[in-house]
């Protein structure tokens, strides 16, 4: 019905930039992300951190990502009605709550079998997670394992939530979606409206984007104002385009040697055209 | 349109600091079997390591002192992701016992500058690198005054003697006994003081570390 002439709900903007540590070794980049809105309002942003020394975990972040481009088509499919309304965002987060954990299941088993395929050790594929399904009229669902952050601003750029890293006993220690006990390092979050933009990255990014303040993150607000200002008010194309510039600038090379991969999103007011 | 910039900043680094001084040597004997080279190598090491660790890299805030002649400061206070390995020069006697006080005093500084900055900070730690034994008069007293600190809890004191080393007074200026270190090792024992800065800046402020086992570069 109204579905193939809606106008898109949300603006994105993405940028995954290798490091200076993965372009020495010669691997790729070992982030891996998916970002997309359907017709019927929901929008799917989940980046994933490949881990280890080896292509393995640049393979399993693909893989997860892979799971979630599936999880899109499933909810992109949906009526405007039963992808979400503001009558009841209730049941719409415990509905969406389950096809994320069948998700990430189904995710994790594609890694055991690749692993099996390709005589590669399950645990060599690791990679972590943060990511949002979200529809403007009910709000946003994070889900997270491992370190990366993902926030949630409202209208006037201030934070109203943020998915933490999870780093266990030492900073350089994380948890992982292959890891036999994910399910313990799974953290999802309800988010009603009103909400206005969400921002989900790498933690490639994380130390140059959040203050820490012990081990809570919190948005450093030099750095999340003017990439709001910007992006909202630029196409796509120049937006992503400036961001992976900003992403991949000498002094964030030099701060940090991880992949960085950062995805920007936020309810359309008047947004030019993608 | 073209290349515009967004204009962002990055946040400024607010990691927990652990402070660290290493005082070293540059007494004319540490030109024998060119111990000097050693040490200068082992530093550039050290650069290297403590900027290899994201923890290290943001979280260890450095100072190195020289003793050789005089005492002066070749690295002042910095962030290990800035700091640039000095090159150790030859010449001189040994006042450790002043190097150590102004360790003492540059550290007492420097926490009351964290402190300011409002940032949190672990236990500072404080590395007595010599190769042979305190020249200055009265050094005594000063090594009092560190054992008194570390008694305190107010920094932790490593005492490293290198190849033939005063081990005994060397044991003056700390509660915990020194180590011995042959000066071909240097490289190794940087390399294990990078690993035990990465765990100490991951250990609760308050707390004691968990250092990394020694057996690389002592042969005690």
């Amino acid at each position: 019905m109204a579905d193939a002439c809606a106008t898109h709900r949300w603006q994105l903007a993405a940028a995954s930039v290798i490091g200076p540590d993965h372009a020495k070794e010669d691997v790729g980049c070992q982030d891996a992300y998916f970002v997309r809105q359907a017709g019927n309002g929901i929008a799917v942003a989940v980046v994933s951190d490949g881990a280890g020394s080896t292509k393995s975990g640049g393979k399993a972040a693909a893989i997860i990502c892979r799971q979630f481009e599936v999880l899109y088509e499933r909810l992109a499919g949906l009526s405007f009605g039963e992808a979400g309304s503001a009558e009841s965002p209730a049941s719409w987060w415990a509905g969406v709550t389950g096809i994320v954990e069948d998700t990430l299941t189904a995710a994790r088993e594609s890694l055991l079998v690749c692993a099996c395929e390709t005589d590669v050790d399950p645990s060599d594929l690791l990679a972590t997670i943060v990511g949002v399904v979200a529809h403007p009229d009910c709000g946003a669902l994070t889900f997270h394992i491992g370190d990366g952050a993902a926030t949630v601003f409202d209208s006037d750029c201030e934070e109203i939530f943020t998915s933490q890293p999870e780093n266990g006993e030492y900073l350089n220690l994380t948890y992982f979606l292959v890891e036999e006990h994910w399910r313990d390092h799974l953290r999802i979050k309800a988010v009603p409206m009103p909400l206005s933009e969400i921002l989900v990255m790498t933690d490639g990014v994380t130390e140059l984007a959040y203050v820490r303040h012990g081990r809570i993150l919190v948005p450093e607000p030099r750095f999340f104002r003017p990439l709001s200002a910007f992006l909202r008010a630029r196409t796509r194309d120049v937006g992503e385009e400036a961001l992976a510039r900003a992403l991949s600038a000498q002094e964030a090379q030099e701060r940090v040697d991880d992949d960085k991969t950062l995805i920007w999103m936020r309810i359309a007011d008047n947004a030019p055209a993608e | 349109m073209g290349n515009e910039d967004i204009g962002l900043e990055y946040a400024v680094n607010t990691a927990p600091r652990l402070p660290c001084v290493v005082i070293v040597d540059g007494s004319d004997s540490m030109a024998r079997q060119n111990a000097i080279g050693a040490l200068n190598r082992g530093l550039a090491e050290l650069e290297k390591a403590l900027k290899e660790d994201p923890k290290t890299r943001s979280g260890v805030r450095l100072k190195i002192i020289r003793v050789g002649g005089g005492v002066s400061t070749l690295v002042d206070w910095v962030d290990a992701m800035n700091f640039e390995a000095p090159d150790v020069a030859l010449g001189g006697g040994t006042p450790l016992g002043e190097a150590v006080r102004q360790a003492l005093d540059d550290l007492d500084a420097e926490k009351q500058r964290l402190d300011d900055a409002g940032l949190i900070r672990n236990r500072a730690w404080l590395f007595i690198i010599t190769d042979g034994e305190p020249t200055d008069r009265g050094w005594q007293s000063h090594a009092d005054a560190c054992r008194q600190a570390e008694e305190q809890k107010k920094v932790s004191v490593f005492c490293v003697g290198v190849d033939g080393a005063n081990m005994q007074q060397l044991s003056a200026f700390s509660t915990r006994p020194p180590a011995r270190l042959d000066s071909a090792k240097f490289k190794e024992f940087f390399v294990w003081l990078s690993k035990s800065a990465s765990a100490g800046v991951a250990t609760p402020p308050g707390q004691s570390t968990q250092m990394a086992s020694p057996k690389d570069w002592t042969t005690d």
